[in-house]
């Protein structure tokens, strides 16, 4: 056993947990260098608050706590459950790409440009939707992720009842999405949730905690969505009602 | 005893992501442990006290990166992680009655209830004396040794590592 303070002492002095006659010890026993590592504690310290603040993890904490006993979120099921048929949805009715170009929502854009995109199945082929754009109950959407770099992403939606929803990754975040656009491996109808559909796409150089974004998410619903710093974020909010040809 | 679990956190957050960090040695699964931990501290948040908890986070996030440790699949890649991973895997008689338990092990009062793997992390690998590993678990000095020589007993060459 080497004579290094261990670090569960530093970290009780630093708490002021310590026995004051085991702190003062302690302080006799420090050297430069374990007075550095303490103070190297409270730099630490601060980074972490800003980069896991304590809103998102408490939240992400009492949810996974709650995890068992929320209520499942009640997507319409439609037979475009497979690869293939998400495949096709784009394959049989492309949309070209200067009109996603044209038409793509004013989001907030991701770190190299990582986008968001939502569409609409129309009679005449897909309808790429934007930010504050209407939809209604029974519309039929895909999800795509265009990304401009490889990058971990996570995609996920919150209703007007706050149900949250993780479209992407499926299971536990996995490997960086590549660079290009990647249609969603399922397409689905919008139910009747009021007033909201946000879906929210998340981008990262590591991989996301998608319990803190989907805490994070359930508590802001439409308002601003507090994620650690070093992930970028993009929202598209879709207002639930009648259409009516409202935009 | 309620608890805010943000202000909570926020005190004491830094320390068991730090902790989960040096046991894990991986970013995602410090921070999925760190959540854990919490979570595993509303669960038995009738052990809380109001003096000093962070003890109890300190080996609360001891245990759940341990049985994390226990659950992967990798091989240990250098000579911290290989102790930390025998450690973890030990077959402890007391830590699997206890495992049937749950937290049992964690959160217990007597000699009995605490694993032995969070015993043998803190003074074996963390280098906390016999003194303070007992301080840190809630038990006596005497119960510590006896359960270190238990462990040793089962590890064989671990006390050289």
């Amino acid at each position: 056993m080497s004579g290094r303070i261990p670090d569960f002492l530093l970290e009780r002095l630093r708490l002021g947990e310590l026995d004051p006659v085991d702190a003062d010890r302690l302080r006799a026993r420090m050297g430069p260098a374990d007075e550095a590592r303490l103070r190297a504690l409270v730099d630490d310290e601060a980074r972490i608050l800003a980069d896991h603040p304590p809103r998102v993890v408490g939240a992400a904490v009492r949810a996974r706590l709650a995890g068992e006993r929320r209520p499942r979120r009640l997507w319409v099921a439609l037979p475009l459950l497979a690869v293939a048929a998400a495949v096709a949805f784009f394959a049989l009715r492309p949309v070209p790409a200067e009109r996603v170009a044209a038409e793509a929502p004013e989001i907030t854009r991701a770190k190299g440009d990582d986008r968001l995109l939502v569409f609409r199945r129309t009679a005449e082929g897909n309808e790429l939707l934007g930010d504050g754009d209407r939809a209604a109950a029974g519309d039929e959407l895909q999800l795509a992720l265009s990304m401009a770099d490889s990058r971990h992403a996570a995609v996920l939606s919150v209703d007007g009842r706050g149900a949250v929803t993780t479209h992407y990754p499926v299971g536990e975040a996995g490997a960086p999405v590549d660079a290009g656009r990647h249609p969603l491996d399922h397409a689905f109808a919008l139910d009747d949730a009021p007033r909201y559909e946000r879906f929210v796409l998340v981008t990262a150089d590591a991989p996301i905690d998608l319990d803190a974004v989907r805490a994070a998410l359930e508590e802001a619903g439409d308002g601003p969505l507090d994620l650690p710093r070093r992930w970028q974020q993009a929202t598209v909010t879709l207002r639930k009602g009648a259409r009516g040809g409202e935009r | 005893m309620a608890i805010d679990v943000d202000a909570l956190y926020r005190r004491y957050g830094g320390m068991v992501l730090r902790r989960c960090r040096s046991i894990l040695s991986d970013e995602t699964e410090a921070v999925d442990a760190m959540h854990d931990t919490f979570v595993e501290i509303l669960r038995r948040r009738e052990r809380l006290t109001s003096d000093a908890p962070s003890s109890l986070l300190y080996r609360t996030a001891t245990w759940v990166c341990l049985n994390k440790l226990r659950s992967r699949r990798r091989k240990p890649e250098h000579r911290d992680e290989t102790l930390l991973a025998r450690i973890a895997t030990s077959d402890d008689p007391e830590a699997r009655s206890l495992a049937r338990g749950a937290l049992r092990a964690l959160f217990g009062v007597d000699d009995g209830a605490v694993d032995s793997r969070v015993i043998a992390t803190l003074h074996l690998h963390d280098g906390l004396t016999l003194a303070e590993t007992a301080e840190a678990v809630g038990m006596s000095v005497s119960g510590v040794r006896k359960r270190l020589r238990k462990l040793r007993s089962r590890l064989g060459e671990l006390e050289a590592a």
